[in-house]
């Protein structure tokens, strides 16, 4: 699934350990969604999503079909 | 989202008024275990010839994993320093799963192989059952350090 995590933090200028405090999460946990490497489960996406008063459809996206 | 208000290296208790360092409990009651165990190595007469040193001897060894172990029981996360506070949503928490079920299956397969080793070998069916079960949590420890290793590692 692709994102715009890392845009949408940056917009903030958050560290990555900034937004993972304020999702209760690793750091770890937010390089790997930024890079698209760990899809979070539905709460967690909900959390970023209420963190950034944004809609989750805004945020994270399908694989377009191959 | 966090409350990193108070949060020490090795947490609190979460047991009584919830001030009392972890530590303080765990280290009383992992030395009482360590000392209570090393009686018990004595009685059942694996501590060595001389009881006193063997004694000391398990006593010394066991009372740091009996520390760990009641400091487990006993913590509080939310006290721990740098601890998540949703550990089951970070990455770490799906690597673990992912490593555990993988080294289960190494396991399976181990011990499948080892069984038939032992039929088929001269001897074999003799085969210590203590070094045997020793040989499977090596193993599993090896195959789930390896696998969460290489988890981390490609993420």
């Amino acid at each position: 699934m692709r994102n715009v995590v890392a845009e949408h933090r940056k917009a903030l200028e958050w560290s990555q350990q900034k937004l993972a405090d304020e999702l209760g999460v690793s750091r770890q946990t937010v390089i790997s969604i930024e890079r698209g490497k760990f899809d979070p489960s539905l709460p967690l996406a909900f959390g970023i999503a209420t963190v950034f008063e944004r809609p989750i459809e805004e945020l994270f996206f399908p694989e377009p079909p191959e | 989202m966090t409350g990193d208000d108070h949060r020490t290296k090795w947490g609190r208790s979460k047991i009584g008024s919830g001030r009392v360092p972890a530590m303080a409990i765990a280290i009383p009651f992992g030395v009482v275990i360590g000392f209570l165990l090393s009686l018990v190595a004595v009685w059942a007469g694996i501590a060595g010839p001389d009881p006193i040193v063997g004694a000391a001897a398990f006593a010394l060894c066991l009372a740091v994993p009996a520390t760990m172990s009641v400091w487990v029981l006993v913590l509080d996360r939310s006290s721990l320093e740098g601890a998540a506070e949703l550990p089951e949503e970070s990455i770490e928490s799906r690597w673990y799963t992912k490593a555990a079920a993988g080294a289960q299956t190494d396991v399976i397969l181990l011990a499948g192989i080892a069984a038939l080793a032992l039929t088929l070998l001269p001897g074999g069916s003799g085969a210590d059952p203590r070094i045997v079960l020793l040989g499977v949590i090596g193993a599993s420890f090896v195959s789930f350090s390896i696998r969460y290793q290489v988890l981390r590692r490609t993420a």
